[in-house]
């Protein structure tokens, strides 16, 4: 037998022990799967029609962001109870030597979560900003009382392409309901505090779940 | 038993002679780009998207911009990317732009020592003198650190950068490449940014057992510096795991796979601190290339002189 075919059978036998582990889950880390399961269908669904691919139902934008709110949280740090992790587990130590910043993140889902099912009846675009000066309103004629389309995004900043000032999460994110928080905030966290979710378009805030889930596996998910 | 000396003395002599003209052997070739002016705008966007901000900043530690990355863990050892701010003795301040050159396009520093390639220069090779210039721009618009990065943590023999040449000699394959008359603007600007700056393949193509890339490219690479994976993504491998152009400038802005899966591992890091800062249109073209998709039949076709690497009509969004 060469070392090829040993080591064929060594990564053979790992992918296995890998399967047969999560084939037979039981008990939280079970639960657990499921709830990250339930989660990645919804972001599967979802992603097509905040594209535009298909017909924009607020329904289900509704249910999806329900979902997303039901396996986040406190409800996702119950799953992960402080325990050895066999070898071919996707969960990483690290989740519990950092469970700060774990739980920061369940918590951030969770947020946005919220945020998307506040903002699922705006559709893909973020609505107008609303007149509060009657002369405003007064000028405007039939056509301008129609919805404003979204302005392009904005390019980065010099600051922002060179990692000197923090760059918004998702770059819509500064165009359609945190321009004012974000050119006042000096961190991430300030800027998601200053949010008003209910006056953004739901793509953008579909993408910063997106966001906060890569920000999860990437810390906390062995493999890719 | 004097005949064993004899040996042995000459053996030591003979290698010390090899090491010493090793070391001595110079392998930089002489820039000059005179007084070129760099362009700030164009300057940032090429260092984000050529990986230079987010490898040369440790995110993860909030540490400041281009004042040293995050380790990378190799089988070789520990590789810090260093202290890239104008610092006269912890960054790079006192380097001229023509050293800034060489080292970008060769990896060779003003010592004329080469770098290891976990410093992805292979990939920089084709960059124009004015990407260069306007790297350097944006770089000075950066606070300076004065605080040197840590050391490279490389054990024996890989701590000899004499060897590194030697290294050279085997391995290094400087990107090569040139526009594809017959395919769109796009699909020359994915390859521009795919095969260049964006070193795509840095990561999925694996590589031997001195770090060199192996020469079937994109292959994927399942022994990435911290345990991380990079798949495969050939277009026939890509096609097979339900990827389309549309759902891979998605990904590329968002993270969100068509699977409903969110990067994770190294991936995750290159979407947020790379990609998603790219243009729309910059986005399009990796995953035109990427996926090698037909162009549109109206597509146009690269101009007569070739498609420019980091043409100044690349646009931010």
């Amino acid at each position: 037998m060469n070392k090829a075919t040993i080591a064929g059978a060594i990564a053979l036998s790992t992918i296995g022990i890998a399967v047969v582990a999560h084939n037979g889950a039981t008990g939280v880390v079970l639960d657990r799967m499921n709830g990250m399961s339930a989660m990645r269908d919804v972001m599967r669904d979802l992603a097509p029609m905040m594209q535009g691919q298909v017909p924009y139902d607020v329904g289900t934008v509704q249910n999806g962001a329900a979902t997303l709110l039901e396996h986040s949280g406190a409800s996702m740090n119950r799953l992960f109870p402080e325990e050895p992790v066999p070898a071919a587990s996707y969960a990483r130590p690290a989740i519990w030597e950092d469970w700060g910043s774990f739980a920061q993140l369940s918590e951030e889902l969770k947020t946005y979560a919220t945020g998307l099912a506040a903002a699922a009846p705006n559709g893909l675009t973020a609505p107008a900003p609303a007149a509060t000066d009657m002369s405003e309103m007064a000028a405007m004629d039939g056509a301008a009382m129609q919805p404003a389309p979204v302005p392009e995004p904005e390019g980065f900043t010099i600051a922002e392409l060179m990692g000197v000032a923090p760059a918004v999460p998702g770059r819509s994110f500064a165009t359609d309901g945190a321009t004012n928080a974000s050119s006042q905030a000096t961190s991430v966290e300030d800027i998601i505090a200053g949010v008003d979710f209910s006056t953004m378009a739901a793509p953008s805030v579909f993408e910063m779940v997106g966001q906060t889930c890569a920000a999860c596996h990437a810390a906390y998910r062995n493999g890719s | 038993m004097r005949g064993l000396i004899r040996i042995g003395l000459g053996t030591a002599l003979l290698g010390a002679a090899f090491v010493g003209t090793v070391a001595a052997w110079p392998i930089a070739t002489p820039a000059r780009l005179g007084m070129l002016t760099g362009d700030v705008e164009r300057g940032a966007y090429l260092a984000r998207s050529s990986g230079c901000v987010t490898c040369h900043t440790n995110v993860a530690s909030d540490g400041a911009a281009l004042a040293g990355g995050a380790p990378l863990e190799t089988p070789f050892g520990d590789f810090v990317p260093p202290n890239i701010t104008f610092d006269p003795d912890a960054g790079i301040g006192d380097w001229s732009l023509d050293e800034f050159a060489v080292a970008l396009r060769q990896g060779i520093n003003p010592d004329g020592e080469a770098y290891y390639p976990a410093f992805p220069y292979e990939f920089y090779a084709e960059f124009t003198d004015q990407d260069i210039a306007d790297l350097w721009a944006a770089m000075a618009t950066v606070p300076t650190v004065d605080v040197a990065a840590a050391p490279h943590d490389v054990g024996f023999p890989f701590n000899q950068r004499w060897g590194l040449k030697l290294w050279r000699a085997a391995f290094m394959a400087p990107v090569e490449m040139s526009p594809v008359i017959g395919r769109s603007s796009v699909w020359n600007r994915g390859q521009q940014l795919v095969e260049g700056a964006a070193h795509c393949a840095a990561c999925h193509t694996s590589r031997n057992f001195l770090g060199g890339l192996s020469d079937t490219p994109f292959t994927g690479n399942d022994r990435l510096p911290g345990g991380s994976v990079a798949p495969d993504i050939t277009p026939e491998a890509l096609s097979a795991a339900g990827w389309t152009a549309p759902g891979l400038t998605y990904a590329l802005r968002t993270g969100i796979t068509p699977t409903g899966d969110v990067f994770g591992g190294s991936m995750a890091e290159v979407v947020a601190e790379g990609t998603s800062f790219l243009s729309d249109s910059d986005r399009d073209a990796i995953a035109a290339y990427l996926t090698n998709e037909a162009d549109p039949a109206d597509a146009p076709a690269p101009s007569a002189d070739g498609v420019v690497v980091h043409s100044p009509d690349m646009v931010m969004d």
